[in-house]
């Protein structure tokens, strides 16, 4: 329910950048655009992604923000690394590696490996649309190209594919927008 | 996954930046302005704001990374400033608590020309409608009723 009295649009600019704001403070954005609708807001290393994961939590906002409101949003420019570790059966035993998936508007999503020589990345992967968080570090893992044990390998990747509840195919249909993965 | 079709594209062809001027005095601005121009008017932007090495330490706090993304989405705010016509550009924090925050840090809320920083929201104690908007306003920043003037 929106009413009046507590999001204070500045009707004057041209152009919104929101900064800091956690989770919590994300319907405040959204009744900000329901206000001022034609007024861009970038959204500027917010973490969505992260935010994601906590809707639906207690004294989180609902699963239903992200359907409405925070899937149209377009990732125009997105570098977003991350660090693994990956256990072999023969020394060195553990393996870490980082890759980063890095997307600027128009362009598609490229899924780079860190050579680890001097912050080099490779390029192993580009594609149309944003990848599921597991299937970048599936790409990522795959570029290592370590001949391990096939037992242990199936075993960490489990019997089921695990995407998080975002990015169930299923459930597309909810969403307001597929900007935010395209 | 996707065949990469797109691999030997030129939309590919863009570099990783190689270091964090570059993120946001080209690349993270072109992107949004290209955007922009598309008729897209919900952005995102999403970059490491300190060094890895920062990010991880136990000397970081989200004081720190805040200042930093602070500071970065000022420059990234003075290109869309700097465009011919002169836009105006606003940065917004959650509330005027965080706002008062930053005014002691910086001493303005206006870190450049045609740049100002403002709050999202009323300060909770001014924007309650009744008492237990005002104890939940303490104890939680979760929006059960969101309002506008």
């Amino acid at each position: 329910m929106i009413t009046r009295g507590k999001v204070l649009p500045v009707y004057s600019s041209d152009l919104y950048i929101a900064v800091i704001s956690s989770g919590q403070e994300l319907p405040d954005l959204e009744a900000l655009h329901e206000a001022d609708p034609e007024k861009p807001i970038i959204f500027f290393n917010l973490n969505l992604e992260t935010h994601r994961g906590d809707l639906g939590l207690p004294a989180f906002p609902s699963k239903d923000l992200h359907y409405r409101f925070l899937s149209r949003i377009k990732p125009v420019y997105l570098l977003r690394t991350r660090q693994y570790a990956q256990t072999l059966s023969r020394p060195p035993f553990i393996l870490n590696y980082q890759g980063a998936l890095f997307r600027t508007y128009p362009g598609g999503y490229q899924c780079l490996l860190d050579t680890g020589t001097n912050g080099r990345y490779r390029r192993v992967d580009a594609l149309k649309g944003r990848p599921p968080l597991s299937g970048f570090k599936q790409v990522i893992t795959e570029a290592l190209a370590v001949d391990d044990n096939k037992l242990l390998e199936s075993l960490r990747k489990g019997a089921f594919v695990q995407r998080t509840w975002w990015e169930r195919e299923k459930d597309f249909g909810k969403e307001a927008s597929d900007n935010w993965r395209t | 996954m996707e065949a990469s079709a797109y691999s030997s594209s030129r939309l590919f062809a863009l570099p990783l930046p190689s270091c964090r001027r570059t993120c946001t005095h080209d690349q993270a601005y072109n992107a949004a302005a290209a955007a922009l121009a598309d008729g897209h008017k919900l952005l995102e932007i999403e970059f490491p704001p300190l060094a890895a090495a920062d990010m991880a330490s136990q000397a970081s706090s989200a004081n720190s990374i805040g200042a930093a993304n602070l500071r970065l989405a000022t420059d990234v705010a003075k290109y869309f400033t700097r465009e011919g016509d002169g836009k105006k550009v606003v940065i917004l924090v959650p509330d005027k608590d965080e706002l008062d925050l930053i005014e002691d840090g910086i001493g303005t809320l206006e870190p450049a020309e045609n740049v100002t920083v403002r709050a999202v929201r009323a300060r909770s104690a001014e924007s309650a409608e009744n008492m237990a908007d005002l104890i939940l306003g303490i104890f939680s920043r979760a929006s059960k009723c969101v309002s506008y003037r």
